[in-house]
């Protein structure tokens, strides 16, 4: 059985074109055919990464931007759900806050960049507010959207149980809404994830785009590959991590993450 | 349960706050140099326009995110429509998409440049891929999602070949094709405004990163505002045509984040 499952074209497939092209890329490279200054080899970049990895400077590039990431997606999640869920509820927060919510968040999140640094100066703050301001919209809006879609007669059940207040919003409200609220969550990381790297490297010496771009300036091509790799690495653990644990914690709404397009 | 309201309502609060700076500005609370108020920011934005430079500037950018856009559209929809109809080639080809589609394409900027040089070629080609990604994924899941029963339908009614994809299958993807079309556009202007604040001399992003590092805070709410406004039109406006022609497709506002 499960040796039929690791033969079949579900595992082959992938696995044989990803190996072919880059025994391809190397091979071309040792011909010729590719200039090594610009494509080195694969092997080239992964004993870069092995050397970099025991030197512990990638460590610190690649911690450094998981702990922007996720501070300021914090930043963004605990006062994002807050104004959500309070526009969701009630009509006068709706009329307050929804217009200027709706109204910020078109805007190009990397836009806010030079505005943040206008007054608090290129500092770790700068950083960790430009990473959260879209998120903290897109949350909002996300959550106001989960408060708006309940379904009435789950409300009104719960209410003929005689659930009010706390006991409602904790045992009603909120389960119902998570699956939702989730999606606002992945939208939200996978959105802070770009404005933290675009930030790095616009500005900021330490986190992977930093290094990136620093070893782009001096033309260390290699470690430009691992830079990129590392994102990589990161931003598939950004964009499919949260939708795996979303479907552990909710194993009841799991279509509904699954949304269309979006995977 | 809060509801939508009047259209009213959708000005209230914006009024509000634009008469609260305007007031903080009149009562000294706020430095014009620091905050400029409305009143003075409204004319210095005029200005702006008026002597053109503002345009040129809004022009590069719209250059550079139109034909990036069209650049990228064709070849997206077709291997989408592909990876979404084809197994094999999704097999194949969904490890490449897949890591793509997570790496934001901004850490592409330094590859790219390595390898076209530093010029516009750079700037159009990274920002193609990020409309050609999301496109494509987007495309894909639109074909994947088409409901079964619709196709067992159109197949039972004697549809087959060509007629079973123009009149069933691209219909019933198209909302999701059009939603990529969205989403690719709007990451592709964050995409564009990023590399003119690192890289370049022209555009908005150029524009606005010059005002901040010159402290001139009216150039800097000025070029904020415009790019503002450039992104509420398209969010907005591609949002309404969709809506126009695509009749058939549900609205939900949860898929205007998507």
């Amino acid at each position: 059985m499960l040796l039929s499952r690791l033969v079949s074209r579900e595992v082959t497939i992938p696995v044989v074109t990803s190996l072919v092209l880059l025994t391809a890329w190397e091979a071309l490279v040792h011909a010729g055919f590719l200039r090594a200054a610009f494509f080195p080899p694969p092997t080239n970049i992964v004993s870069t990464l092995l050397g970099l990895a025991v030197g512990g400077e990638l460590w610190l590039h690649a911690g450094t931007t998981l702990g922007r990431l996720i501070a300021s997606f914090l930043m963004a999640l605990i006062p994002g759900t807050a104004l959500g869920l309070a526009m969701g509820w009630w009509m006068g927060m709706r009329t307050a806050a929804d217009p200027l919510v709706r109204l910020l968040f078109p805007i190009p999140s990397i836009a806010f960049f030079p505005v943040v640094i206008f007054y608090l100066g290129l500092s770790e703050w700068g950083l960790l507010l430009t990473a959260a301001i879209t998120p903290f919209l897109l949350i909002a809006v996300q959550s106001a959207s989960a408060v708006e879609s309940l379904e009435r007669t789950l409300l009104e059940a719960g209410r003929n149980y005689g659930a009010s207040g706390r006991r409602l919003f904790l045992r009603v409200i909120l389960p119902a809404a998570l699956p939702r609220l989730f999606i606002g969550y992945r939208l939200a990381l996978g959105v802070g994830f770009i404005v933290t790297v675009a930030v790095e490297m616009v500005a900021a010496k330490h986190g992977l785009g930093g290094f990136l771009w620093h070893s782009w300036q001096i033309l260390r091509i290699e470690e430009m590959y691992v830079g990129l790799l590392l994102i990589g690495f990161l931003g598939i653990l950004v964009t499919y991590g949260l939708e795996a644990l979303a479907d552990r914690l909710m194993p009841w709404q799991v279509d509904l993450l699954r949304s269309k397009g979006q995977r | 349960m809060a509801r939508r309201g009047a259209s009213w309502r959708l000005v209230v609060s914006p009024v509000l706050v634009v008469l609260t700076w305007e007031l903080l500005a009149v009562a000294g609370v706020l430095r014009p140099n620091y905050v400029p108020p409305p009143s003075q920011l409204g004319p210095h934005l005029v200005g702006l326009l008026a002597g053109g430079e503002l345009w040129r500037h809004l022009g590069v950018t719209l250059y550079r995110l139109g034909l990036s856009f069209v650049f990228a559209l064709i070849p997206a929809i077709l291997l989408g429509l592909t990876l979404g109809m084809s197994r094999t080639a999704r097999l194949a080809l969904e490890p490449i998409l897949t890591s793509l589609y997570a790496v934001p394409k901004i850490a592409l900027l330094p590859l790219v440049m390595l390898v076209l040089g530093v010029n516009e070629r750079t700037l159009i080609f990274t920002s193609t891929l990020t409309s050609f990604v999301q496109m494509t994924v987007s495309t894909m899941g639109g074909v994947l999602a088409v409901d079964r029963s619709i196709l067992e339908a159109g197949k039972n009614y004697g549809a087959t070949g060509w007629r079973l994809f123009r009149y069933v299958l691209f219909p019933s993807a198209l909302p999701d094709i059009f939603t990529g079309m969205r989403i690719g556009l709007g990451l592709t202007l964050v995409l564009v405004i990023a590399v003119e604040l690192t890289a370049a001399q022209e555009g908005l992003g150029a524009f606005l990163w010059t005002a901040g590092q010159t402290f001139s805070a009216k150039n800097l709410f000025s070029a904020f505002i415009v790019i503002g406004v450039l992104g509420l039109t398209l969010t907005y406006g591609l949002e309404r045509i969709g809506n126009w022609l695509m009749p058939w497709r549900e609205r939900s506002s949860a898929a205007m984040f998507l």
